[in-house]
């Protein structure tokens, strides 16, 4: 191998990650025209990190467990307790940073182990689209769509026992047909590309075809959706232990602490008021990064 | 193929996948560990009894005889005895199905009448104050889990804002009218009970409101962008310089092919408002088959489980079968393809 050929695979290689970071650049340059993306992007990294580091952020770490001080129960917000403390006297600002982490967490694990399946069985159905293999993989994608989203959820989660793990079960569940059915329409029209049928004339695998040319098209809609949905799941969640499914006490969870707040209205609007913009907060957050980055992928493409 | 066989095909297609939906529920709440009768009777009954209500419900037979026995049953109406009420599963929907179809059909014609009506008049006014209002209100709708607007309108008029009732279905004080389809507003209208309809009405509103908001925002979002994108097509631009004018270049020919996506989401977010109802029908103390079932959720009461849901995948089955021919019939396009699909 001569020296000039190395440099030149150098070169080319050098100028690959050029046009990679030109790339990275221009999309990133176009996301921040948009302020509201920007105002998502801002929302989710700070409520994130929030999250992350709640030990050291929380006002009193402590109180995120089965803490006790009925001295400062029921304080409205302001002074040492910024947003007020519950009828046990633990401050709600430190619960909701705690309930961010439950949040988020919750979302993260959906997402994990609901898109990678929905994603595969959506790209074999769509590349097979017409044969048997994808009437059986849509019709069971359909059995799993046939029932309102949460009430499923609540099943599952009943027949099992109600706790944090058993929620994450049961929405993964009833989420990863969403990911089948958003792949499998993409894929069964990339499938009459050019790039495609090169691949199948000069032989390429199966997964190659699936994983290397037709994947790799349909990734910005499906980092677009996940975005969405971490919003969702975060609803979701919070919905199933509004009713007391989800989260037991005393883990802090934003839909548990609107329900149990909705006890003591009008008079301590503070400890429904504050969960409630918290839920409202992040999952706004998701949506305009969500949307922001849909814009800018998608333009990308074109 | 012509559109009744259309129909037909799309019956068919349903039909399995509530046979599949059966299988599945059959799984989650017969093979799910546990034994469902000891926890329903507590754990201070004796083993015999609990011995002869497993035998009663042929808990102790194999697991595809105990499927074809429950799927016989279920087809003939007969979903069991709850083990909480001791009564058939099918008297207590009998019972509560109907304040549920009440409250979900007001909310869904709600939710597509007022999603389309923003939507529209969005894309009108495009750019306008107006415009914006209804992006930002539809932003917020999508946003807000239907919890939250349920307990915010419980705040509001609740305490500070008497418009509303804001639980149950009619007030103390009010003589329900008979029962002929068991919702309030339509017995009462059939009845002649003008007061009863209005009072039954007014409960309607706040439940119905909570549980539109998110699907209404969704209908109005994808309204308004399919109308914008509609309103800069060649064929409107056809019909300006024939000099018709905005209003009828709307209403005539801009918003039906609008209506498409619309439309084609409509059974997607009728299951949202019925998962919804799962918690507003128990935050406005609805009697409905929601708050029946998320009782029978939290007391594990298995038999009442499997038919809520089934009710509910039979329930939307159906609306979504109503929604493909109402799209059908919409987008010329997909009419074509019906009919040319032959034999």
């Amino acid at each position: 191998m001569s020296s000039s050929e190395t440099a030149a695979a150098h070169d080319a290689r050098a100028l690959w990650w050029a046009m990679k970071r030109d790339n990275w650049r221009r999309m990133w340059y176009r996301f921040t025209r948009n302020p509201l993306s920007v105002v998502g992007l801002v929302i989710v990294l700070v409520t994130g990190l929030a999250a992350i580091f709640a030990d050291y952020i929380a006002p009193y770490p402590e109180h995120a467990g089965a803490f006790v001080d009925f001295g400062n129960a029921m304080k409205p917000p302001g002074g040492q307790y910024l947003l007020g403390t519950d009828p046990v006297g633990r401050d709600v600002l430190s619960r909701i940073i705690y309930g961010y982490r439950f949040s988020f967490g919750m979302a993260i694990v959906v997402i994990a182990l609901a898109a990678p399946p929905g994603v595969i069985l959506g790209l074999v159905a769509g590349y097979y689209r017409g044969t048997r293999i994808d009437s059986i993989i849509m019709r069971i994608t359909d059995i799993f769509l046939a029932v309102p989203p949460l009430v499923l959820a609540m099943a599952i989660t009943a027949v099992l026992t109600a706790n944090v793990f058993n929620a994450m079960i049961a929405v993964t569940l009833m989420w990863w047909p969403w990911y089948t059915r958003l792949v499998y329409g993409l894929a069964s029209s990339l499938r009459n590309e050019f790039y495609v049928q090169a691949a199948e004339v000069m032989g390429a695998s199966k997964f190659h075809i699936l994983f290397r040319e037709i994947l790799p098209n349909c990734i910005s809609s499906i980092l677009t959706k996940m975005t969405l949905d971490m919003g969702f799941v975060i609803i979701i969640g919070s919905s199933l232990s509004f009713v007391g499914l989800g989260a037991q006490p005393p883990t802090p969870d934003l839909g548990t602490m609107v329900a149990d707040g909705a006890k003591y209205m009008p008079d301590q609007w503070w400890l429904t008021t504050f969960p409630a913009l918290a839920i409202v907060t992040v999952v706004l957050g998701f949506n305009l990064l969500g949307d922001g980055l849909r814009d800018v992928l998608t333009v990308e493409e074109q | 193929m012509g559109m009744r066989s259309f129909i037909l095909q799309r019956l068919i297609q349903s039909v399995v996948v509530l046979l599949g939906l059966s299988l599945l529920i059959f799984v989650l709440v017969r093979v799910a560990p546990g034994d469902p009768v000891r926890a329903a009777l507590g754990p201070r009954v004796p083993q015999d009894v609990v011995d002869r209500m497993r035998a009663e419900m042929m808990l102790d037979e194999p697991y595809h005889i105990q499927y074809i026995h429950w799927i016989t049953r279920t087809l003939q109406g007969d979903f069991g005895n709850s083990l909480m009420t001791r009564r058939p599963v099918a008297e207590d929907i009998k019972q509560f199905l109907p304040a549920t179809m009440e409250l979900a059909l007001f909310a869904g014609v709600f939710m597509a009448a007022f999603g389309i009506l923003l939507g529209a008049a969005s894309a009108y006014r495009r750019n306008s104050w107006l415009d914006n209002a209804i992006r930002v209100l539809a932003y917020t709708g999508v946003v807000t889990p239907a919890f939250v607007f349920a307990v915010l309108f419980l705040l509001l008029f609740g305490y500070y804002w008497h418009v509303f009732p804001t639980a149950g279905r009619l007030a103390q004080d009010m003589v329900a009218p008979p029962t002929i389809t068991g919702m309030v507003t339509v017995d009462s209208l059939l009845t002649g009970n003008w007061r009863a309809f209005v009072d039954g009405l007014k409960h309607l509103v706040l439940p119905a409101v909570a549980l539109s908001m998110a699907g209404l925002s969704q209908q109005a979002r994808i309204t308004r962008a399919s109308l914008v994108d509609n309103l800069q097509k060649d064929f409107v631009l056809a019909h300006r310089t024939y000099g018709l004018s905005d209003r009828s270049i709307m209403l005539k020919y801009a918003l039906k092919p609008s209506l498409i996506p619309t439309v084609s989401i409509l059974g997607l977010d009728f299951a949202a408002l019925l998962s919804n109802a799962f918690l507003v029908e128990l935050i406005f103390n609805w009697p409905g088959l929601s708050r029946y079932g998320v009782n029978a959720i939290l007391q594990k009461d298995v038999n009442a489980v499997a038919a809520v849901v089934m009710v509910l995948g039979v329930t939307f089955v159906t609306v979504n079968i109503l929604v493909d021919i109402v799209v059908a019939w919409l987008d010329p396009r997909i009419r074509m393809r019906i009919a040319n699909q032959g034999g």
